[in-house]
This record gives C-alpha cells, structure tokens and sequence, in this order.
C-alpha cells in the first residue's frame, strides 16, 4: 500500500510538471437539424375557427414519446392545411428552410379510407399516384406541401388516423419519387374525429 | 519535453573514453529464406575490408571470431538470392538475416533487434514482411487482414478498423511507428489514419500485452513499421503504380533512401484516388476515396547512440455508400429490401455526404544510448488527429461537418535495458501520453462527445529467465490514468467532471523448445482500459438507433421508466474500468517442407462495455429502438491455425483459418458483429520470373449471432424487446466462398502483377460490415500494379 501512494506521489509530481492546464469547452451549437414541434392548422376555407393539432417532443432524442393532440373537424367543410414545423429548443421555424429547399423535400399523406369525399381514397404514403391536393409547388412544379386543400366526408366518425410524412429527397425528388424515397424528417399519426 | 534529453546528451560525452577493444570480438548470426523461413546453408558471410568470414552451417548459423572493430560491415550471399550489406556494431544482438530469392520482388533484409526492446515472446508474435508491390491502394486494414487472427470491422471496403480475435476499436492497440496511434478510436467506423504505402513490417502480438504496451490491449496490439533509412547506400528508390478496375483507383508512391557511415534518410511519398466501387449488379454509389501520404526519415549513428528523426502526414477523404442513409426505422425496413441501394447512380469520382475527412501527422524523435551492458533509449512523440465527418444533412448544413474533432497527444517513453545477471534477463521502462481533443466550432448540432484531456502514466518491468530450453517471463505494470472532460447536454448546458483511475496488471510466460521443429509457448496476461468519453457520455441518433452513454440515463425500477435529463457522474452511478484476464498458447512446427502454427487462446473481460437494447422511442421521424451503454462480463474463446506446406521446390500451399466463439456470459446471450469461421487456402507455382497463384476464401454463417427481431414488429407496435439480450434487424449473412487468382513477374529491376480478386463475381455481403444492411460487397475487380526499383 505504502509503495502505491509513494508511486501515486511521484506520478502525481510528474503530471504537475508536464500537464497543461486545459479547460475548453464544446462550443454552444444550435441544434439545427431537430424539429421537435409540428403542427397542423386546419383553416377552414369559408370562414370560422381554425383548427390546430400539434405533435410536441419534449426531449427531442430522448426516449420519451410525445403529445399529439386529436383533429376535431367538421364534416362535409373545406379546409386548407398549412403545417408548421419548429425547433422550439432553438427557437426556430423551419418551414422556411424546407421552402428554400422546396426541390428536395414533399409531404405525403396517409389517412382513413374516405375520411375526406376530396381527395377520395387513403392518401399517396402507399401510392405516390393517389390523389392529394397540393397547393404549393417547387421550382420544378412538383408538389411540396407545406399548403393542402381537404374536404372532409359528410358523416361524422371517429378513431380515424390521419399520417403526415415529410420526406428529404435531395437529387432524387421527380415526379415519381414516393413516400419510400430519401430520408424521413418527420412521421406522425393524429387521431381525426369528424362531428357534425 | 526538452528536460528528458539533456541527461542523455550528457551521457553521449563519455563516449571518448570508452577503452579500445582488442580483436575479441565474436559474431553469431543466422541467414534464412525471407519467405520460407527456412535456414540456407552454406551462405557466405565476409566482412567487408578483412580476410575475415564464415560459411553457414546446416542450420544456417555463423560465427566469426578474433572481430578487431566495434562496427563492421557484414557482406551476405547465396546463389540465386539477392544479396544483403548489413552495417552491424556490438550493441545489438545477433542479426537474423533473411535472403530473398532473385525470383521475389522482397529485398533481402537483416532483422536486428534493439537488445533494449523488450520482446515478451510467449505473448505469441506472429511478424510478416510485407510486399506492397501488390498491395498499392489498398487500405491499411485490408493489408493486415493478411495475418491469421486479424479481421475487420468495416463500414464499406473504404473503412476497414481490425478485429483480433473479435475484438476492436479501443480494445486492440496500435502501434505506428514505435508509436501509440492516437485517434477517434471510440466509433466503430473510425478506421485508423495510417499509410498504407509505409507498411513495411507487420506483427501481432496475440496475448493480452498491457504490461509491454499499455491501457487498452485487450485483444491485442497490432505494429506498423516503416522501412528504416539504410546505412552505407548510394541514393536508390522505388516507384510504383497501379490501377483497378473496380472503382478505376489509380495510385502511385515513390520512395527514396541514401545512407552514408553513420547518416542515412528516407523518404516517400504516396497518393490514391477511387471512384464508386461496383457490387456484380449495381455501382455502389458515394464509395469513392482518395488519399495523399508523405513522410521523412532521418537517423544518424554514432558507436554509442542512435538518433531517429521522423515525420509522417497522411490525409483522407472517404465516401460512405449514399443509400445506408436512414432516417427512421421504416427508412430501413425499406432500405434492406431494396436492390439496387437508394441513390444509386452511374460511375463517379466525385465524394459527397456522407463522408469522412480525417488527417494525422507524426513528429517523432528518437534516441538510444548504449553504455556498457546498460541501454536506454527515449522516445518522444507528437501527434495531430483530425476528422470530420459529413451527413446528409439540409441546406448549407451539408457544407458543414457534423463531428468535428481535433485531438493532440504527447508521448515519451523511456526503456531501460539493465545488465544480464547470470540467466536473469531485465528492463523497465516508463510511458507517458498526453491526450487534449478537442471539437471544433460550426457543426450545428450538440458534440457527440465532450471535450477531453487524458494523462496516462505507466510503469512496468519485465523479467526473463532462460533455463535450458525453456524461458520464464514475468512483468508488472502500474499505470495511473486522469481524466477531465467538460461537454453540453442536449439543451446545451455544460456538463463537467474528472476521473482518475489506477491499475496493475501482470504477465507470466513460458517458452519451451521442445526439439530442433518445435516450440510451446503459453501466456497469462491481465489487462485493462478506463472507460473511454463515448461509452460515458454519447447522445442521440446514431445510424439507425438511439443510444445514451452510460452517464446519460437513469432507471427507476420502481415504475420501469427511464431519464435521460440530467448528467450523472461517479458518485450517482459508479463505473468500473474494463479489465481482461487473457490466455494464450502456441504450438509451432517449422520444418524443411511444413510450418505450421496452431494458437487457441481464452479471454475473459470484466464489465466490458457493450450496447444493451432497453426500449422503443416514439420521435418525430417515427419509432426507434433505443440502446443504452451497460457492462457485462463476457468470454471470448477460439483459435488460429495456419500451415504451409512445400509440395516441391516450385509449389507452395498455405492454409489459414480463424475462429472464435464470443458469449456475454452475465446476460447468457451471443453479441453481435463477431466474426464467423473464417477459411482460406492459397497455391503458388513458380515458373521462371513467373509466380501464379489461386486462392480461395470462405466465410461461413456466424451461427451465434444474436436473435432477429423484424423492422415491422417496431413499426406494427409489436416488438417486445427483451431488455438483457442483444437483437439484430436481420439474419446474419450467408456464408460465401470466394476465388481470387494472381499472377507475379518479377526480373531484375521490375516488379508487375496482375491480380483478379472475387473472380466468379458472387455477390456476398461480409458480417462484419455495417454496410450489410444495404447493399452486396464488391465484385470482381481485375488490377494491375508495377514497380521499378531505382539504381542499385
């Protein structure tokens, strides 16, 4: 034991000698790939109460879940859905930067089977050719969107889901690429409920 | 670090009065095949400038007496073999000279120990000169996939990191150079940043060898040489280059050596430069690299010391296959399917995201000073390690690289070779290294790990007595190690904290000669390394999973949940260094016509780092698996066997197979990415100038591989993830045999070959490759290199 703490003792003295006195630290980086806040904002096209949906990820890469709250829309209404994406821990919007980068990025859609009359069907997640109506566009005229057009169905239900997935497709976007295609930004469900 | 070499220097004075020798001198050396090993008998041994000389005996040893001068020049020669001019002087040992054939592109060369080195032989070193005439272009990984024992863990071929006897990163040591390679050695697809084309020696040491190298020898050490400068030889050199087909690589290197008496240099430089390499059916895209290396050796010697000078700078870019980019685990579901890879695109030279950028440069100096039977010898070395790495990011992001780091390290070492006492045999020697790394700024996203500083110090002896046939070998070794590491949580708030660790560790080995053809050797070595930043402090996505340092969570069994909000440190959950208990054995035959070697070994390392699965995190890209950082113990077993057999003068058969059997012991369960049975056999005829050769590779299933749970289980919220045992996405892969053929011309200054590597085309994907997920392995790839040695 004694020849340990004298080894220790000598080793210690050496470090003094030769050890920098170093302290830097990681400079403070603002996390910009993360969203960890999106929402959805159903505007209703002739007037009345817009209806917002979010999906917050508290701790962004944590193993938490995250809260999302239910769509409660109006049968047999038009809606335009305009889709916020945000990095809270930054303070960021970053709807402007998939904007910037319309030609590299698009939103598929998945939902219950006719849970809107327009458009019809279950969305383009399983088949790009399903119809959606996009209202923006890229440079190239395909579709981003950031901005739809939905008309709900004219019977009220419940438990339907409704998936919102925001693909990054650099050099591969065309007009065939599909929701399998690039990398997944963003893939939520919501729970839709459609009252009279 | 000045201070250390003014008391040699001060040593260096005495040289004057060091007392003329008479004609006492005795010399004591053996020649040998460089291939074959085989002793050649009757070689002629003169020294130049005498009437002296001897002839070797049957075993290939000499001895020459009545020697008047303490340095000589030592003339080899054997009929049909190249000659060797060997400067020798009475402070090293015996030399061992090896004679190549005139038929071989090897040069003939003297192998001499520094008597100051210290050599635990029963830690089993299996050595290998390495002919890179047919090697240019390939990385440092491939080529050390040459030695039985060695695989690697690979991320495409570009990014190759060796396995010795299934274990890697920092727990298989590097040495370059006579130096602790110092880099990023924590990520699995942080290939080491060394020169291929400066490989002149391998060796493996196969036992657990802390004591001799330091923390992290777990697995094992692997060293690097460089050709040294050679004394005495008029300006001479070499060129080479070659092409490939797959991948349409060009390299080329040129290396340049002039020795005088007692002043010698060397130099060399070396680039390459790859496109998209190509599967049997599609180009796999972004799997470019090019590499530039240059380095200058310089050594001066003096009948009492030695100086070595040295300084190397080697710098990569490597592109990462485009379509093993993933976002979420549905991404993945989808890549695995799919043939061709997403991205996958025409033939390119060009490298985008993702994509890894790193350098290292070396300054090394050197000095050894012999007084007497006493030998000391200091070395200092400085080290600059840089790498970023580049993803697919959005926007300008894309410019910027997503890790960033910057790491320096200090080394001295110091070695003490004292007087033989009668079959006693010592030395001692004390090592220091100082790491600082460091991230850059301008990345956009939080550092994966923390700055640190690392200081290291190590003392060991080692002792050896011989005894008729058989050698004792016993070490000891203290190192004290000091860690401060200062980092940003996920909301960019500052973590610190200082660590320092103390260890012994011990070898104890015997050789025994059992005849003329055989040695036993066996060797029990502890071993150990503190646990590295990334196992205490990682964060985040990584590849297709979350993974959270061991200090990034905390689990309450009370309600089975989870934190990952605050930093922990020693006091809240204490963490043990990894410690290995290592056994290896040896037996080698080496006869006229077979040489054969069988080694099995037992390794059992004590809360060794691992990734266990605990949950599934729902995120905003979709559910993830999440993996957290634990200790276990676990057992790792198997052996190399390698034999080669000498049908007739002309044919030559060479069998090499490995195998280990890997088990987390505490959990009950296999791990993942463990090399399967491995088997390859080579033939080689030689007609005139010509060598042919054919060879086969096989690869079996790895059948202890870890359970399988499918992607569509997470995504359909039916996984049950059991929380002690590993899983993997997808079955291991099938096994697969491989045929490569090679033809050799080699004739008086001039070096071709032509080689056909993966001949059949088979697709195949390697187990060890993290690539496997995405696309096949490359196919057939025809290249063709030549080398002309400069004057001389």
């Amino acid at each position: 034991m004694k020849s340990q703490s004298l080894l220790s003792l000598l080793v210690l003295s050496f470090l003094f000698i030769v050890s920098c006195s170093d302290d830097s630290i990681p400079p403070e980086e603002n996390e910009e790939e993360v969203i960890d806040r999106v929402a959805l904002t159903f505007t209703p096209m002739l007037g009345g109460n817009a209806v917002l949906a979010e999906a917050i990820d508290p701790d962004g890469d944590g193993p938490q879940g995250f809260t999302i709250d239910e769509v409660n829309l109006q049968a047999n209404t038009d809606y335009t859905l305009g889709i916020t994406l945000e990095n809270t821990a930054a303070n960021e919007e970053l709807n402007e930067e998939i904007n910037n980068e319309a030609d590299e990025h698009q939103f598929f859609f998945a939902f219950t089977n006719d849970l809107f009359s327009d458009p019809a069907g279950d969305g383009n997640v399983d088949n790009r050719s399903d119809a959606i109506n996009y209202a923006d566009e890229d440079d190239d005229g395909l579709p981003l969107g950031l901005f739809t057009n939905w008309t709900t169905a004219s019977t009220p239900s419940s438990g339907n889901e409704f998936r919102v997935v925001l693909k990054h497709q650099p050099g591969i976007k065309s007009a065939t690429s599909t929701s399998e295609d690039g990398e997944t930004d963003v893939d939520l469900t919501w729970a839709v409920t459609i009252s009279q | 670090m000045r201070i250390f070499f003014a008391p040699l220097l001060f040593l260096l004075t005495f040289h004057s009065t060091l007392a003329q020798n008479p004609c006492n001198r005795t010399l004591t050396g053996i020649v040998l095949d460089i291939e074959t090993k085989e002793p050649l008998p009757f070689a002629t041994i003169r020294i130049s400038g005498t009437e002296l000389g001897a002839v070797a005996n049957e075993h290939g040893e000499f001895r020459i007496d009545n020697i008047c001068k303490g340095e000589i020049h030592l003339i080899v020669d054997f009929l049909g073999y190249k000659q060797a001019i060997h400067h020798h002087d009475f402070y090293h040992k015996s030399p061992v000279i090896y004679l190549a054939p005139d038929a071989i592109s090897l040069e003939s060369v003297v192998i001499e120990e520094d008597r100051s080195s210290v050599n635990i032989q029963s830690l089993t070193v299996e050595s290998k000169q390495v002919d890179l005439s047919d090697k240019l272009g390939s990385s440092a990984g491939e080529i050390l996939e040459s030695l039985s024992g060695v695989s690697s863990l690979r991320t495409g071929s570009n990014i190759a990191k060796p396995m010795v006897h299934g274990l890697h990163s920092n727990r298989v040591l590097l040495i370059n150079n006579g130096v602790r390679h110092s880099y990023q050695g924590w990520g699995a697809e942080h290939a080491p940043e060394i020169d291929p084309s400066q490989i002149d020696r391998l060796s493996l040491v196969k036992g657990a060898a802390t004591v001799r190298y330091g923390p992290e020898a777990l697995g094992g050490v692997i060293l690097f040489s460089p050709q040294q400068p050679q004394f005495d030889q008029s300006l001479s050199g070499e060129i080479g280059t070659g092409f490939e087909t797959n991948g349409r690589a060009y390299t080329g290197n040129v290396s340049l050596n002039q020795g005088f008496h007692r002043l010698a240099w060397n130099g060399g430089i070396y680039y390459t430069r790859q496109g998209d390499l190509r599967s049997p059916n599609y180009f796999l895209t972004n799997t470019g690299k090019e590499e530039t290396g240059y380095n200058l050796g310089l050594k001066l010697h003096r009948s009492i010391y030695d100086l070595d000078f040295y300084v190397s700078s080697f710098s990569q870019t490597l592109g990462i296959l485009r379509g093993s980019v993933v976002g979420s685990l549905e991404d993945l579901a989808q890549a695995i399917g799919q043939e061709p890879p997403e991205g996958t695109a025409d033939f390119s030279y060009d490298i985008g995201n993702p994509s890894q950028e790193t350098s290292h440069n070396l300054y090394k100096l050197k000095g050894s000073v012999y007084l007497g039977e006493h030998i000391i010898e200091a070395q200092y070395a400085f080290q600059r390690n840089l790498r970023k790495e580049f993803d697919v990011r959005r926007g300008s992001n894309n410019l910027r690289p997503s890790i960033d780091l910057e790491l320096i390290t200090h080394s001295l070492d110091l070695d003490w070779k004292y007087p033989d006492q009668g079959h006693l045999k010592g030395s001692a020697g004390l090592q220091y290294f100082y790491q600082d790394n460091n991230n850059r700024p301008g990345t956009n996203t939080i550092p994966f790990v923390p700055d640190y500083n690392v200081t290291n110090i190590g003392l060991f002896t080692v002792q050896t007595m011989k005894k008729d046939n058989s050698t004792f070998e016993a070490g000891a070794r203290f190192d004290y190690q000091y860690l401060n590491a200062r980092g940003r949580d996920q909301n960019n708030n500052i973590y610190r904290n200082s660590l320092s660790y103390n260890n012994l560790t011990f070898t104890l080995g015997y050789n025994l000669q059992i005849n003329e053809h055989t040695t036993f050797r066996t060797n029990l070595g502890s071993a150990w390394r503190p646990p590295k930043v990334g196992e205490l402090y990682s964060f985040g996505k990584h590849q297709f999973a979350l993974q959270y340092g061991i200090w990034r969570y905390e689990l309450f069994p009370v309600n089975d949940s989870i934190s990952t909000t605050g930093v922990l440190n020693n006091d809240q959950k204490k963490v043990e260094s990894e410690k290995g208990l290592k056994w290896i054995a040896a037996i080698e035959i080496e006869k006229q016509k077979l040489q054969f070697e069988i080694v099995p070994y037992v390794n059992y390392i004590r809360d060794y780092f691992f990734q266990r699965p605990y949950g599934i995190a729902n995120t905003i890209r979709g559910p993830f698996p999440y993996f957290i950082f634990d200790q276990t113990n676990a057992l790792f077993t198997g052996a190399d066997l390698s034999l080669r057999f000498r049908h007739t003068e002309l044919l030559t058969s060479e069998f090499k197979g490995a195998y280990v059997y890997a088990r987390d012991v505490k959990n009950d369960q296999f791990f993942a990415e463990i090399p399967a049975l491995n088997l390859n056999y080579s033939i080689e005829k030689k007609i005139k100038e010509f060598a042919i050769q054919l060879s086969g590779e096989y690869a079996a299933t790895q059948w202890n591989a870890p359970g399988v749970i499918p992607i569509a289980l997470f995504l359909n919220d039916q996984a049950e993830i059991d929380r002690s045992g590993t899983f993997d996405f997808i079955p291991a892969t099938e096994g697969y045999f491989l045929f490569h053929s090679k033809v050799s011309y080699q004739k008086n200054q001039l070096t071709a070959t032509i080689q056909i590597q993966n001949i059949m085309n088979s697709e195949y994907r390697y187990y060890t490759d993290r690539i496997r997920y995405f696309a096949d392995n490359v196919g057939r790839n025809l290249s063709i290199t030549a080398a002309y040695r400069l004057s001389k």
